[in-house]
């Protein structure tokens, strides 16, 4: 059965290797068949494994399919591997689910593209990678997914490349990333460093069962580990201070942004950290920083998301803000909750995506919100859809975010550090408002498209708007696996989770459990979760109304400060060109002037290029003089170099 | 008796196919040449096949002449697969034009046994005519083509300095004879703890016989001229079945006489490693056919190949470190030989699969503009061959660079590994230019066309095979490991 895990990570790239060879002969539909079916076949033998865990013993949960060992050399072991825990399922299922989903949504959104078939072929090749970096056994696996996502994520951003804007927005994504990525590779050397003395044989250096068995070995370098990958988190979800090619990427595709850049590249950073949580724990300065970080972000993106015109830029901010709720709660040791909104956001994340996508579809690839309006007659299914998707987002309760987002900020609150949870709050109260200013804009009011688009308007074909039905209902549904005790619910995917984040009790939020007095700690969360979901109901009355009725105020508050506090949200906080000011352009200038005019063209091109191409020429020039196609000449080639022999031997003796 | 010819039967088939081929070639008038190619494929087939039943290793046949063990196991299924392959570029060549003669079968079966005997022999005499068997057949088919100038040119120069290398090595064995008065490798061991000078001197005169066989500096001369006259199919089987056969008689030879090898002719060789690979680079540099290119490109690889030796040779008193070293060096230098036929014979295998519509050779850089447009597969298999060649990975060429370099490096000689990487990276220069004219110039009116179907067909199974043991190279590392070692303790 452990051997099914690498089918899972492989049939996927079978699929993108099906549709890429044979880009330009295959059929449209067989393409999109083929490559919903590789992602299918991996959800249901991901399904398949996730039912024969439940059967097994809690101990047991944990499948492992060594392929082959890959380096082996001066004690360095490095295997290709898959390996499965509680963990590794969550993650596999989330992947292939939403991913299977998107790839039928694809099928309707692609109908009419030229290059769908290589749309498909990236698109599979993309859950290869995702696949390979949730079940890689080991960090530097985990590495070639994490760059294998970041290729599918340049490659589909920029998809229509024709379009320099969407170039340009691919290359931003790629090099921000490179940032990271550095940060993400220096982290890796000191691990390989720090541990490489004390493996024995047979270990496998960055194996993540040998990091957790010498954990202790790395203790006194886990806050440096730990800030080195945390910077590669950083890019790729989207964290201050490298979120800025996020809400670019949005040029892609939309169940491009969907599919990567909601529910499951950009959650990556998550994973890793969630995934070495037992090298985390062991630094408190690490895990602060983690929590500051993704507090400030989910505050800082939720003020941008307030003034976007654009419905995917709102959509993009958003994202970035709830990475910023996972990333805190992995920053306060709530690992499993991290997850848990992971995987509620994944799917109505997913379903806001898609939703807009539909409605870019159904308005002439229009994205400006100012030119939407009174769509709610116009797109029956997207519409109910799309509803539950926002009230799932602001977190309204019953729906998927309120249980997850709540335990978030539960956790952050009883962590003791009541700044991270205010912060936290308040982000909660604006996604609620700019979601509902969303969809005001957007469903409510009159249509103000120019009457050739307005012609057009029509509700997407099935294969579109059966997955939105299908999120819609996990949107609903998905929050209700993790209940928290004091509602009286199991809190199942917590308990579900438990072993993996055993070892790393880490914090205020578990020693409050067991501690604190039991009855005053259940009022607390009672108060706590009122309080949100009153807080998420005044964001979403507040957000109806103004757009609904007094949109002065709306017009009011930008005009608030002499308007200079609207310029600077609608310009995302000048950081775009703070970074142009202070990064780029003074490297480009050293670039281009002493790079490039001086060590390149000067040192390497003349002197060493140049230079030794002149000496090798010259050689070898000289060389062939010898080769002169005479057979005398080349007998006496031979005993020269006889007598050569021999007269060696006698100095050498 | 019968279990000594039971272990030899893979030889036997080889022989009685070569006989039966050119029997049939005879007397059969009416049988069709591609017949004939099927016919010696069948031999070459049915002899891995009766490798398959020998699996009992014996270090002692007919008292001592013949041993085999997984060494001659693994050299055996290295050379019959490339004769195999020759056969398959030869087939249609042979079939359609009448500048080739159908002699080629039964001596490709013969020079096949005779690489095969290399490998097995422990007796000198046997050895010797081994490489005759081999030598022989391989003058003939350079000569091949009997309308070129150049490629009876080539047999001819090739026969005479053949001649010369031959008499050189004989010498050697001669000398050996005189010190202990056997032919028997088993019997060097009570000399070459102890050896004279003579001993040394007949080891030197050893190395030059083997030496001129794989083209090293400074007794490489013959090999330009030769492998650009030669047919390219023969041209591909001399770079990597008469080299290898060269380098495992050589290896086998040199390792039962170890001491006396490393004490005096390592630092030699050492040296001539070094130049080896730098003569052979940098003249290829310059080269615009691509037939003479791969010969000096072929002569640079004989310096990997040496540096490998070399790390095999290094004196070191710890026995214990030297036998690990040893294992793994020796086993670099069989997966080189292995790395090396595949990426090569594919190289050549495409030269001759687009020079069969022409019927001369498809030997200018230039005409091979725009391939990846008019032959798509065909570019991209020779593009893998020229990566691999230059040790790109992720090759086959460079999982066999990587195991001969990561042997010196443990043998302390970091230097040379840094030499050996500074000529990788030269090569890179000209292999990488095939692969700018294949892709990044617009087809001509004069570019290359290939036809045969089988050819093309083998080229993209090799080049399959370069990326997949490049990407998993440590299974058949092991198996080199294990044949090296089963050649037991060194003298």
């Amino acid at each position: 059965m452990e051997s099914t895990l690498r089918w899972i990570v492989l049939i996927p790239l079978i699929g993108a290797a099906l549709n890429g060879f044979t880009v330009r002969m295959m059929p449209r539909k067989l393409a999109g068949i083929i490559a919903c079916s590789a992602v299918g076949i991996s959800f249901l033998l991901s399904v398949r494994l996730f039912i024969a865990m439940i059967g097994m013993d809690v101990a047991d949960r944990s499948l492992h399919d060594l392929v082959y060992t890959w380096i082996s050399f001066g004690g360095i072991q490095i295997d290709v591997g898959f390996a499965m825990d509680q963990l590794g399922v969550i993650m596999a299922l989330v992947v292939s689910g939403v991913g299977f989903l998107i790839h039928v949504y694809s099928i309707g959104y692609m109908a009419h593209d030229e290059g769908s078939n290589r749309f498909f072929a990236y698109l599979n090749l993309f859950i290869f990678a995702m696949m390979m970096l949730v079940l890689g056994e080991n960090l530097i696996m985990l590495f070639v997914g994490w760059e294998g996502v970041g290729l599918c994520s340049y490659l589909l951003i920029s998809f229509w490349f024709n379009d320099e804007a969407n170039a340009a927005a691919g290359k931003k994504a790629f090099i921000v990333n490179r940032v990271g990525d550095f940060g993400f590779l220096l982290g890796l050397f000191v691990i390989g460093v720090n541990l490489l003395p004390h493996l024995n044989p047979g270990e496998g250096l960055f194996a993540f069962s040998v990091l957790q068995h010498h954990a202790h070995i790395l203790a006194p370098a886990a806050t440096v580990i730990g800030l080195l990958l945390f910077l590669g988190a950083t890019g790729k979800s989207a964290q201050i201070p490298l979120f800025i090619w996020l809400p670019d990427a949005m040029a892609g595709p939309t169940p491009v942004s969907a599919l990567i850049h909601a529910a499951t590249m950009v959650t990556a950073g998550v994973y890793m950290i969630a995934r070495l949580n037992f090298l985390y724990v062991l630094s408190d300065t690490a895990m602060l920083v983690i929590a500051i970080v993704g507090a400030a972000t989910a505050l800082l993106a939720a003020t941008i998301a307030l003034t976007q015109n654009d419905i995917k830029k709102v959509l993009a901010y958003s994202t970035v803000s709830q990475l910023g709720y996972m990333i805190l709660a992995c920053g306060v040791g709530a690992f499993a909750t991290g997850v848990f909104h992971l995987m509620t956001h994944a799917f109505f994340k997913a379903l806001l995506f898609l939703g807009s996508g539909s409605v870019i579809h159904a308005m002439s690839n229009e994205q400006d919100m100012r030119l939407m309006g009174g769509l709610r007659k116009k797109l029956p299914l997207t519409w109910p859809t799309f509803i539950i998707g926002t009230v799932a987002l602001a977190g309204v309760f019953p729906f998927a975010g309120f249980f997850s987002k709540d335990e978030i900020l539960w956790k952050a609150f009883s962590d003791g550090n009541i700044w991270l949870w205010i912060t936290g709050f308040l982000a909660a109260g604006l996604t609620a408002f700019y979601m509902m200013r969303l969809v005001v804009l957007t469903f409510f009011g009159k249509n103000r498209a120019s009457d050739e688009v307005k012609s057009h308007i029509h509700e997407s074909p099935l294969t579109m708007t059966l997955p939105l039905v299908v999120l819609a209902v996990l949107s609903i549904v998905g929050g209700w696996i993790g209940i928290p005790h004091f509602m009286g619910g199991g809190n199942h995917f917590e308990m579900w989770l438990e072993p993996v984040f055993n070892s790393s009790h880490h914090g205020a939020a578990h020693a409050a459990a067991a501690h604190a007095d039991h009855a005053a700690e259940v009022a607390m969360e009672w108060t706590l979760a009122s309080a949100s979901l009153a807080w998420a109901l005044i964001g979403i009355s507040l957000g109806t109304f103004i757009y609904m009725k007094k949109i002065a105020i709306a017009n009011a508050a930008k005009r608030f400060a002499g308007g200079s506090i609207y310029k600077v949200l609608l310009n995302k906080y000048f950081i775009d060109e703070a970074y142009e000011k202070a990064i780029v352009n003074p490297g480009y200038k050293f670039s281009n002037g002493f790079l490039f005019k001086i060590f390149d063209k000067v040192i390497i091109d003349g002197i060493l290029v140049n230079g030794s191409a002149f000496v090798v020429a010259v050689t070898g020039s000289l060389l062939r003089l010898f080769q002169n196609g005479m057979v005398r000449f080349y007998a006496w080639g031979l005993f020269a170099g006889v007598a050569m022999f021999i007269i060696y031997l006698q100095l050498a003796s | 008796m019968t279990a000594n010819l039971m272990a030899i039967l893979p030889y036997l088939v080889l022989a009685g196919g070569a006989l039966l081929v050119m029997l049939v070639d005879s007397f059969v008038k009416s049988m069709r040449k591609d017949h004939l190619s099927n016919l010696s494929l069948l031999v070459l087939l049915g002899s891995l096949v009766a490798q398959q039943f020998t699996q009992q290793y014996s270090s002692d046949l007919f008292a001592g002449l013949l041993a085999t063990s997984k060494f001659t196991f693994y050299m055996n299924t290295l050379f019959v697969a490339i004769a195999l392959l020759t056969v398959n570029y030869a087939s249609s060549l042979y079939s359609r034009s009448s500048s080739f003669s159908s002699e080629f079968y039964p001596l490709i079966l013969l020079a096949t046994l005779g690489m095969c005997l290399m490998a097995a022999a422990t007796d000198m005499l046997v050895l010797f005519i081994a490489i005759e068997m081999m030598s022989m057949a391989v003058y003939l088919m350079v000569a091949g083509n009997r309308k070129s100038i150049k490629s009876v040119e080539a047999g001819f120069k090739y026969l005479i300095l053949g001649a010369f290398a031959s008499a050189i090595l004989l010498m050697g064995m001669a000398l050996l004879y005189g010190q202990t008065g056997s032919t028997l490798y088993s019997s060097f061991a009570a000399v070459s703890s102890s050896g004279g000078l003579m001993t040394s001197l007949a080891v030197g005169l050893l190395l030059i016989g083997f030496g001129f066989k794989i083209a090293m500096v400074p007794f490489h001369m013959w090999t330009p001229d030769v492998y650009d006259g030669a047919p390219s199919h023969i041209t591909g089987f001399m770079a990597t079945g008469v080299k290898a056969a060269a380098m495992a008689a050589m290896i086998r030879i040199v390792w039962v006489l170890i001491p006396q090898v490393s004490v005096v002719w390592a630092p030699l060789i050492g040296v001539l490693a070094v130049l080896t690979m730098t003569i052979g680079n940098l003249v290829a540099l310059a080269q615009s056919n691509i037939k003479r290119m791969l010969a000096w490109s072929s002569i640079a690889h004989a310096g990997y190949l040496l540096l490998g030796l070399m790390t095999l040779l290094k004196p070191t008193s710890d026995s214990a470190v030297l036998s690990v070293v040893a294992d793994n060096a020796g086993g670099a230098l069989l997966f080189y030989l292995l790395a090396y036929a595949v990426m090569n014979l594919g190289a050549f295998g495409i030269i001759s699969y687009l020079a069969k519509n022409r019927g001369e050779e498809a030997d200018n850089i230039e005409r091979y503009a725009g391939l990846s447009r008019t032959r798509p597969l065909v570019a991209a298999s020779l593009a893998i061959f020229m990566f691999s060649l230059a040790g790109i990975p992720p090759t086959i060429g460079f999982a066999g660079k990587f195991y001969i370099f990561e042997g010196v490096v443990k043998a302390g000689m970091i230097p040379l590994a840094i030499w050996g990487v500074v000529n990788s990276l030269l090569s890179a220069y000209y292999y990488l230019r095939i692969i700018i004219v294949m892709y990044m110039k617009d087809p001509e009116e004069s570019s290359y066309k290939g036809s045969s179907w089988e050819t093309a067909f083998a080229t993209s199974v090799l080049a399959i095979i370069s990326v997949l043991l490049g990407v998993i190279p440590a299974p058949i590392r092991d198996v080199a490991v294990a044949a090296f070692k089963s050649l037991g303790q060194s003298g």
